[in-house]
């Protein structure tokens, strides 16, 4: 409440749905959907985003099933995990950092991202997932003990598998521009690319 | 890591065809085929490689394109520039590395994906 | 008890759940359904349907809310839609529309 300079979603919650910012979002807990950001996406350590994530910036330091799309720089951080594909002019990965996909490194004119926070679409529960909102925490296997001893609930791969197989069968190329993307009118500046 | 070359190939040679060992090798020239090491490949500042290659370590300082398969890490080190696939248990990206390719590492969510 | 903040210039719209507090300063469109109490802050809406243990609104609301403690509109709040709570509070200056139905216990 004293710091409304940025969206913070807490380790207890869960999003199903997608995130529109024109500041910080800071993801401790869980995100099903698509977030979206003129400034820095930040998965912590304890946070996991199942769908597509479009900014300035992002840092994983949690786990991210989805593509990103990044105008400035991706972070990936010793505990985090991306299983989807990056687009970024510039990109880090630390050591104890995972990451299987496709990288695209590419600062030429990179696309703003584009943001619509004034409202008006309609919240469609079936549009961006398929599975309920009670589908526990996929935990990282003991393949990464560091980072699943974080994690409160456990992985049911029966409860997942929907989900994972989408995301595997549908690699998007992460470069494939995204400007037809809904929910774009609204844009308060552009975002510029330290390139 | 890359303190001691057992081999160096100079900036002025080339070497197309397959190259097998288990010594570090440090490439400033050209290398074109397939480097089976036991050991590290450094591709240096002024080197490029195309090639597949299997060793321990690949540090990438200079140029690469091929396919890797290491069993320990795969560095790609500021100002480098690689295309291709990378398979390794660690990968390292430095700030100001280049890479567009495939990064093929073990996440632990692959195998909660079902099928 | 962590808390899930949504600021001034965020959208979300989907549905949020959990058993943190839940501050909303931006624009939260959807669902809501959280175990821990809701708070519309003075610059946040909310256009959703809302269950919350406490609901205080200094913002806007629309949409049914279930408080399952309390709801409280705030004398610059603004709630349209339907309100069924165990207790009520609406200051003077808050602007309200709507139903309210009380989980009165029998006695």
């Amino acid at each position: 409440m004293a710091d409304n300079k940025r969206t913070e979603i807490g380790p207890d919650t869960l999003v199903v749905g997608n995130i529109d910012a024109q500041e910080d979002v800071s993801i401790h807990g869980r995100v099903d959907g698509t977030i979206r950001s003129t400034a820095t996406v930040i998965i912590e350590d304890d946070g996991e985003v199942d769908g597509e994530i479009e900014a300035l910036s992002v840092v994983v330091a949690g786990v991210l099933i989805g593509n990103i799309r990044a105008t400035s720089k991706v972070d990936v951080e010793e505990t985090g995990v991306v299983q989807g594909d990056i687009a970024t002019p510039v990109m880090v990965l630390v050591d104890g950092g995972a990451v299987a996909g496709m990288l695209v490194m590419d600062d030429s004119n990179p696309q703003p991202v584009k943001v619509n926070t004034a409202g008006g679409t309609t919240y469609r529960p079936q549009a961006t997932r398929q599975t309920g909102s009670t589908r526990p925490t996929a935990s990282r296997t003991a393949a990464r003990p560091s980072a699943s001893a974080t994690r409160t609930a456990p992985t049911s791969r029966g409860a997942t598998s929907g989900t994972r197989a989408r995301t595997v069968e549908t690699p998007r190329t992460a470069r494939q521009p995204r400007s037809a993307a809904p929910l774009i009118d609204d844009v308060e500046g552009p975002v510029e690319s330290e390139s | 890591m890359s303190d001691e070359f057992g081999a160096v190939i100079g900036r002025n040679i080339v070497v197309r065809g397959e190259i097998e060992g288990s010594e570090v090798l440090l490439v400033e020239g050209r290398v074109e085929g397939t480097v089976n090491l036991e050991s590290e490949l450094v591709v240096g500042v002024s080197g490029h490689v195309e090639a597949d290659v299997n060793a321990q370590a690949l540090t990438i300082e200079g140029e690469f394109s091929g396919t890797a398969a290491c069993s320990d890490i795969v560095t790609l080190v500021n100002g480098c520039h690689g295309t291709g696939e990378l398979k390794a248990p660690r990968v390292v990206i430095e700030e100001g590395a280049v890479f567009t390719g495939r990064l093929n590492m073990e996440t632990g969510v692959r195998e909660s994906r079902g099928e | 008890m962590s808390e899930t903040t949504v600021g001034t210039k965020t959208r979300i719209n989907g549905r949020i759940s959990g058993t943190d507090r839940l501050c909303v300063h931006g624009l939260v469109e959807g669902e809501v359904a959280m175990e821990g109490d809701l708070v519309v802050e003075a610059d946040g809406r909310v256009e959703a349907t809302v269950s919350a243990r406490a609901v205080n609104i200094r913002g806007t609301v629309n949409g049914e809310v279930t408080g399952r403690d309390k709801v409280e509109i705030a004398p610059d709040g603004r709630m349209i839609g339907d309100v069924r709570t165990g207790r009520i509070l609406i200051s003077d200056g808050a602007v309200f529309k709507g139903r309210v139905e009380m989980d009165v216990r029998e006695g």
